[in-house]
């Protein structure tokens, strides 16, 4: 059942059935996926994952199986449907579980309870069972009946607050921010989970949240409100100087420049001919900010933003261009780097996905190409699970099975 | 949860999150200073031993660790000579050799060119994010390369940049199968041919809220306003047969008018609490010091009291990572 490539992955071995939905849940069985555990996402098409309606499709088309978006989220994993409302489905679900070292669900507080796959009755399917539920705002405390999405983890957290110029309200990022970095700490957590129970023999019930990982990262920021310092600084930061964007040839296109010390500055300087004696020092540049940035935003605005800060890094001074999708679809960096994996879809074609940012020096990482919907039934309740294809078939028929 | 094992971090402000993470799950963690200073906000460091670099008897900590963490190469150790260990390196990038900051990184991904307002330059996301981002994930695979190892560790290598870049998960995809580059938004959330908007203010601050495409949201949301008489021409919309992704800007609008009017009549605590009770997905936007003070992060124990040395004042900073039945049965 093991999805392989030429080299085995790290997590060769490690099973999951996998029951989340969207992008929080999905997000975390994909990496695991992408390290070589062999996943079984369930879904139904009674309750189509939302994922699989988001844009943008196979050539324009919406089809529960051509959504790009849904792809980049559950590469690797095979793909069954159960219809959880329906008793006959919740006992197939059990054999899945009873296959499962690790089970995932981020659904609303207390469903698994009502369709009878309560932590309890996990436990005694399997006793060293892992069960992974993410929310977003954790399974205990007086918001766990919330139900949201990336933007309530962004408000509660305090992250939107923090987003900004601190001349205006808050800014909420135009992605789920929480469905990026609360399926990073639901990895964690599993990860965690696995070693304590090679250790200890037992499994756990592991409730992240989307907040508390938002909190966690914005830990610098959080601390400095308490120390006094304004925490919504739009792009500035206090140790820096200059430290921001500037505006290059061309429509709304922009070069970041951090000058990390004044030895930096003294790069910096030289290469663009200001030679203000007001800016030699931290203090004097932050002191005449506005108009060292005026300058160097006259320099900057006529080069192609690629070239000055090609320019600049070279000389030893952190620069990038501020690039669009374009500009990291075709970065020649992601290129060199192997992020992009190519795979061969029965709806999608052959296509690249993006894959996790590391490399293990004695294992390999593979992606496979994302479930149809119900594709792998057969192979899932028959061959792995060892049900009567008759069975299947009548369960099929009668709707528990899809 | 990882108490059994022993993490030396030489990692700057870039991967100082990796061992701190560690370090809450129970790890014990070693931080190893350089001469020149650490300039890694405390926060990060604060649940780790600290030794110098200079004085550290580097061959005794390495062959008792199971995990190293660094930026780059330790000078005088050959890593092979501890076949045990786990080796994580984390550097701004898989290949290229050039300077880096959060900043720049972050430009480079493509985070910063969607983040702000149309009117002015492109905004960065609060803290140092790439950093954060590269740091979780240099976690994810220190654990993944533990949970593979049976008598022999590996390196694993991570890249602060591709992180941001994952985090980017729309846009490089948008044109690759769309040919669309996205642009700055402000406060709208852009899917398909429409957007929404995603901060309201309401009688006393801002909430989230969203047309989205979860019919039973924004039947609830619907039901709150007919209530008050308020709904408009919400009042008849059939949410399971129409996708919100596909509807006109001009229809999204005049509902969104709808919607802003009735939440100026009413109170942040009220609709969250009417979120909260009938599924709405509303929530109230907490500045920090609400962030600090909040019941809900009080309940889960969220917070916990650091002896800061910037301010030289006790603050409170976030603690456990996630709950788990164990700890709380503790």
């Amino acid at each position: 059942m093991t999805r392989e490539g030429p080299q085995k992955g790290p997590l060769s071995g490690l099973r999951i059935a996998d029951f989340s939905w969207v992008g929080a849940g999905p997000r975390a069985t994909k990496d695991l996926a992408d390290y070589g555990a062999s996943v079984i996402k369930v879904e139904s098409a009674k309750r189509l994952d939302l994922g699989r309606l988001s844009p943008p499709f196979k050539d324009g088309k919406r089809h529960h199986d051509a959504s790009a978006f849904f792809a980049i989220t559950n590469t690797g994993k095979q793909g069954v449907t159960i219809n959880l409302n329906d008793p006959r489905g919740i006992e197939v679900a059990k054999k899945l579980v009873a296959w499962a070292d690790v089970v995932v669900e981020n659904f609303g507080k207390g469903f698994m309870d009502r369709i009878g796959l309560s932590w309890d009755i996990l436990k005694s399917i399997k006793p060293d069972i892992i069960l992974l539920s993410v929310s977003v705002a954790g399974r205990t405390g007086p918001l766990s009946d919330l139900r949201g999405y990336g933007n309530s983890a962004a408000a509660l957290s305090g992250f939107a607050a923090l987003s900004g110029w601190p001349d205006r309200g808050p800014h909420m990022a135009p992605f789920a921010y929480g469905d990026v970095v609360a399926p990073m700490m639901a990895t964690v957590a599993v990860l965690a989970a696995l070693e304590h129970r090679r250790v200890t023999g037992e499994g756990q019930h592991l409730d992240v949240s989307q907040v508390e990982p938002m909190m966690l990262v914005t830990s610098d920021c959080l601390a400095d409100m308490q120390r006094g310092i304004e925490p919504r600084r739009g792009n500035d930061d206090p140790r820096m100087e200059p430290h921001g964007l500037f505006p290059c040839r061309g429509p709304d296109q922009w070069c970041a420049i951090a000058v990390r010390d004044d030895a930096d500055w003294q790069v910096l300087s030289g290469l663009s001919g200001i030679n203000d004696t007001r800016f030699t020092t931290l203090e004097g540049r932050k002191r005449h900010c506005s108009d060292l940035c005026t300058s160097l935003a006259t320099w900057t605005r006529t080069q192609d933003k690629h070239r000055l800060a090609d320019r600049l890094s070279t000389a030893g001074v952190p620069a990038e261009a501020v690039n669009d999708g374009r500009d990291v679809f075709t970065d020649a960096e992601l290129e060199r780097a192997g992020h992009y994996h190519r795979i061969r879809h029965d709806r999608l074609g052959d296509c690249e996905m993006p894959g996790p940012p590391l490399r293990f020096s004695d294992a390999g990482i593979h992606l496979g190409p994302p479930p149809l919907l119900g594709g792998d039934n057969r192979a899932v309740f028959v061959d792995l699970l060892g049900m009567d294809p008759g069975a299947v078939d009548e369960l099929t028929a009668s709707g528990a099975l899809a | 949860m990882l108490n059994h094992l022993t993490i030396i971090d030489a990692t700057g402000e870039l991967g100082a999150l990796a061992g701190h993470m560690l370090a809450q799950l129970g790890a014990s963690v070693t931080r190893l200073i350089p001469a020149a200073g650490d300039s890694a906000d405390p926060v990060w460091n604060r649940d780790k031993a600290a030794l110098s670099l200079d004085d550290a008897d580097l061959p005794a900590l390495l062959s008792k660790a199971d995990i190293l963490l660094r930026n780059g190469p330790l000078l005088g150790v050959n890593i092979t000579d501890y076949p045990r260990l786990i080796d994580v390196l984390l550097t701004p990038f898989a290949c290229a050799d050039r300077p880096a900051t959060d900043l720049t990184l972050m430009a480079r991904s493509g985070l910063l060119h969607i983040g702000g307002d149309p009117d002015r330059e492109p905004l960065r996301l609060p803290g140092q994010q790439t950093y954060a981002l590269g740091a979780i994930q240099a976690v994810i695979g220190a654990l993944t390369a533990l949970h593979a190892r049976k008598d022999k560790g590996q390196r694993v290598t991570v890249s602060a940049y591709q992180s941001a870049v994952l985090a980017n998960y729309r846009e490089p995809v948008m044109w690759d199968w769309a040919g669309k580059v996205g642009g700055r938004q402000g406060n709208l959330l852009v899917r398909g041919k429409s957007g929404v908007n995603q901060v309201w203010k309401v009688a006393d601050g801002w909430v989230t809220w969203a047309l989205v495409d979860n019919p039973g949201m924004m039947r609830a949301m619907v039901a709150l306003m007919h209530a008050d008489d308020m709904a408009g021409p919400l009042a008849g919309v059939e949410w399971e047969n129409i996708l919100v992704a596909d509807l006109p800007q001009e229809t999204l609008k005049e509902w969104e008018k709808v919607v802003g009017a009735f939440f100026a009549t009413k109170t942040r605590a009220f609709l969250a609490d009417q979120s909260n009770r009938h599924g709405m997905g509303l929530s109230a936007i907490d500045e920090p010091q609400d962030v600090l003070n909040s019941a809900h992060h009080r309940a889960r124990s969220a917070f916990v009291p650091f002896d800061d040395p910037v301010s030289g004042r006790t603050i409170r900073v976030p603690g456990p990572l996630f709950r788990t039945n164990r700890e709380d049965a503790r």
